[in-house]
């Protein structure tokens, strides 16, 4: 007795999990959660200008306070000699009284006259050397909104000048 | 969706506000060296006559020197004291440049801004040979 061959049947549907995708879609449950991080990102590169531009101002708070101590120290070195030795033949020396006087007033008329975070350092290092220190506090742009952070950084320059015969 | 426009605009104006600031800091260091150029320039002068326009012209040059406009960078100079040109004088030279409201990189700025100013003050050497007078500082 032959028995009658079977059709095969379609494959049934694989059974779906609950939670796993929905018809033919791969990824439906996690579509645009990388775009949330956008607005991190944005932040992230925002603070990093933010810390540039600090960086910069304190960079050029410095610049200011080294050109301001070689004007001194220039000044120091010409208007700080003794001039009766001078005139009597005896060489260049510097007097200190005279030197300190022209570290004032070249100070005086800089524009960090206001800024300075105290008096100026001045050394007589040899007879015709002088070299002036200064220090000054530079405010931070945006720092300052940081909490904790105290919103200034200290700079110090020193410049060296030496008078000489041209 | 709309996290995308809104991190957009925080992103641009975050480098327009950084591009700015930058322009600011970047004009300051170039009219410190324009302000201390002059005023080497005023006092190292042959004589009084020369001295202004030895100034402004070295001026002009530093700040070409730095890509800016040379025609935009105002020179004043001033005797503190109020003695003419000669020895022992002190000089104050002061520089300004202005500076955009809102600055592109690459593509320019627009709207009035602010004036970046930046002085130096030198004194005639008291004892340089060819000027006429004591020495008396």
């Amino acid at each position: 007795m032959l028995t009658p061959s079977v059709p095969a049947r379609p494959a049934r549907p694989a059974r779906r999990e609950p939670g796993g995708p929905v018809g033919g879609d791969r990824v439906g449950g996690e579509r645009g959660s990388v775009l949330m991080l956008m607005p991190a990102a944005v932040l992230v590169v925002v603070v990093l200008s933010a810390l540039t531009v600090d960086l910069a101002v304190v960079h050029l708070g410095r610049a200011r306070l080294v050109h301001a101590a070689e004007a001194a120290a220039n000044d120091a070195a010409t208007v700080g000699l003794d001039e009766a030795r001078l005139r009597a033949g005896q060489g260049l020396r510097l007097d200190e009284a005279r030197v300190e006087r022209a570290v004032q007033a070249s100070l005086a008329a800089s524009d960090v006259a206001g800024a300075l975070a105290g008096p100026p350092r001045v050394v007589v290092l040899s007879p015709t050397a002088v070299q002036v220190e200064l220090a000054m506090e530079v405010r931070y742009v945006f720092a300052q909104a940081i909490p904790g952070s105290n919103g200034s950084a200290r700079v110090v320059a020193r410049a060296t000048a030496t008078a000489d015969r041209r | 969706m709309e996290a995308l426009p809104f991190g957009l605009l925080i992103f641009v104006a975050g480098s327009l506000l950084a591009a700015s600031a930058w322009a600011v800091v970047d004009v300051k260091l170039a009219v410190e060296a324009a302000a201390r150029e002059a005023a080497r320039a005023y006092v190292e002068a042959p004589d009084a006559s020369s001295a202004p326009e030895a100034a402004r012209r070295r001026a002009r040059e530093t700040i070409a020197g730095h890509g800016r406009d040379a025609d935009r960078v105002a020179v004043e100079v001033d005797h503190p004291d109020g003695r003419p040109w000669a020895r022992c004088v002190r000089v104050v030279v002061t520089a300004t440049y202005p500076v955009p409201a809102i600055t592109v990189p690459w593509v320019g700025g627009w709207g009035d801004g602010l004036d970046v100013t930046s002085s130096h003050s030198e004194v005639i050497d008291p004892y340089r040979a060819g000027l006429a007078g004591e020495a008396a500082c």
